[in-house]
């Protein structure tokens, strides 16, 4: 088999051209004043010790799950003091699913253990623990659900699926004395921001959650549902709320395209419009920062620097510099008009996608150089 | 729900059994710009819009979007295979690898608004239709995504199988 790997000189670990947003979330290619927004949302956050709030948006495509693992980079990473991100893709949700849904998703991410330990710590440091959570939370059902986890057995469990938004039966609402369901929003984002407290105290790290596939909100039709999604997402993006950060990324091309409970005056007002950040589509120059980046990072220089001297001649008398293997330097100028072809403006799947396409045409056509003769030969009219 | 696939699992799986090639093709006919197609079939035939998308349909589609398709199938054996490889490589968009004893069935498609992948049984020929066959439909969503993904690059070393023949290299 010709892989691409081999037949490129790709480094050890790559296998194709594609970025793997679980994978390759350190890297953040062409998009400098993106990362340059993030980054200062990032500071200013820490130096205000408020946490972020945010709103990424853009085209199916453009990189917006990449762009949310970047910032879970930068939080883990770069941050100081670094935050404790929380990430989750938000599932199929159905026309009358509300704010739980969500709620149980962060709570697992957390993990029962992590909280319980939280849980435990914060009762041993403050003598007046469950006193100081009720008066927080203005709710003795969630000072009880907490406390409770530091029990044994069921009832450890079955509060913890009431502190996640799942309706108890009967016997373990009797069992552990609380009542069938936490559905209030404000009880239910309580929850979240006491644990942002604890976060704080014992991680020394602020709790952010980052929420992917917002998109899937649209399915959200149900009247009292969308108020329920919007009460929370007013409380946890409201200035009031210090203890946890917030960003969600979906598909939107525009805020006028963004389901209710985002598009809400009161949400927007809420995270800031400088808080919506767009994630814009590339231009020519980009693209070929884009792929130069992309070249740079997967390819080993070893297996480039003999690729390019046992194959200089396929670049048809070209310039053939290691920045632009395996283009010519013409010939990468000429595949990135072909990628933006369509209106000139194109996205990082798109580059990707014509780089497969392109790359498979060079092994079909016994090429590890291309050159715009090449190219010509392969972009039809 | 279509009855030739059981509910959807996931927004991102959806299973079917029965005129499996339409859980692929119908979905695919619906998204209006396709950018990059991969056809991992042992066997080839012309086929009826009852697949969600006839033969001509799909060669039609190729044509317009000018979709670099990538096609992986067995040295044909019968006209009907051939026919269809032929009128493939029509398309000038085609490129056509012809692999001896090639058995797997893969689909795959990226379009401006979506990827989609299929595998399992269903060959892309009429028979596959009224066959009881498999096939796994995924999304490129979520979860789905890096599933999505794998399934491509399957796709791509299976179309630069190391003993296949090259029939025609089409155009991006």
């Amino acid at each position: 088999m010709s892989d691409f790997a081999t037949w490129f000189g790709l480094k050890a670990d790559r296998d194709d051209f594609h970025v793997q947003t679980k994978r390759d979330f350190a890297l953040f290619f062409a998009r400098s004043s993106i990362d340059a927004t993030i980054r200062r949302s990032i500071d200013e956050a820490n130096r205000g010790r408020n946490p972020l709030k945010m709103v990424l948006f853009g085209d199916w495509g453009c990189g917006k799950t990449h762009t949310l693992r970047h910032l879970e980079y930068l939080l883990e990473n770069t941050s100081v003091p670094k935050g404790f991100p929380v990430f989750i893709d938000l599932p199929d949700v159905m026309a009358k699913t509300r704010f739980n849904e969500a709620q149980s998703l962060l709570l697992d991410a957390i993990g029962f253990e992590k909280v319980r330990e939280w849980v435990r710590q914060y009762n041993a440091k403050h003598s007046n623990a469950g006193q100081l959570i009720r008066d927080f939370t203005s709710s003795a059902d969630v000072e009880k659900a907490l406390l409770t986890l530091l029990g044994y057995g069921d009832s450890a469990q079955i509060a913890w699926e009431w502190l996640r938004g799942q309706a108890l039966n009967a016997n373990e609402s009797r069992a552990v004395g609380l009542p069938p369901s936490l559905t209030q929003s404000h009880a239910l984002v309580s929850v979240l921001r006491v644990l942002g407290i604890m976060c704080r105290e014992f991680e020394e790290r602020m709790l952010t959650f980052l929420v992917d596939e917002a998109d899937n909100l649209r399915n959200v039709t149900d009247h009292d549902s969308i108020n329920h999604w919007r009460q929370c997402l007013r409380s946890l993006s409201d200035v009031d709320n210090e203890e946890c950060g917030v960003v969600i990324a979906g598909g939107f091309n525009d805020t006028e395209d963004m389901p209710a409970m985002l598009s809400d005056e009161q949400i927007v007002t809420r995270f800031g419009q400088s808080h919506y950040v767009s994630l814009q589509t590339f231009q020519r120059d980009e693209a070929i920062e884009f792929l130069r980046c992309l070249f740079e990072e997967w390819i080993d220089d070893a297996k480039r620097n003999a690729l390019i001297s046992s194959h200089s001649s396929e670049a048809d008398g070209e310039q053939l510099q290691a920045a632009t293997f395996p283009f010519t330097a013409e010939a990468l100028s000429k595949f990135c008009e072909y990628c933006c072809r369509t209106g000139g403006v194109t996205r990082p799947r798109d580059i990707q996608t014509d780089l497969h396409a392109v790359l498979n045409h060079a092994i079909d056509g016994s090429r590890h150089v291309l050159s715009t003769v090449f190219l010509n030969t392969v972009i039809g009219s | 729900m279509d009855s030739n696939s059981t509910p959807a699992l996931s927004s991102w799986l959806s299973i079917h059994t029965k005129n499996v090639i339409s859980g692929f093709l119908q979905p695919l006919s619906l998204h209006p710009q396709w950018k990059l197609l991969y056809i991992v079939s042992p066997w080839i035939s012309l086929f009826d819009s009852k697949a969600g998308l006839s033969f001509d349909d799909l060669l039609h589609r190729i044509s317009i979007c000018r979709t670099p398709t990538f096609v992986a199938t067995r040295p044909p054996e019968h006209d009907w295979h051939l026919e269809a490889v032929n009128r493939l490589a029509r398309t000038n968009r085609a490129s056509i690898a012809l692999i001896p004893g090639l058995h797997t069935k893969l689909f795959c498609a990226e379009t401006t608004t979506a990827s989609i992948a299929m595998f399992g049984s269903a060959n892309m020929t009429s028979r596959a239709i009224d066959n009881i066959e498999f096939g796994a439909v995924i999304l490129g969503q979520g979860t789905g995504e890096p599933i999505c993904r794998r399934l491509f690059h399957h796709a791509a070393e299976l179309y630069r199988l190391k003993n296949r023949k090259l029939f025609c290299t089409g155009q991006l």
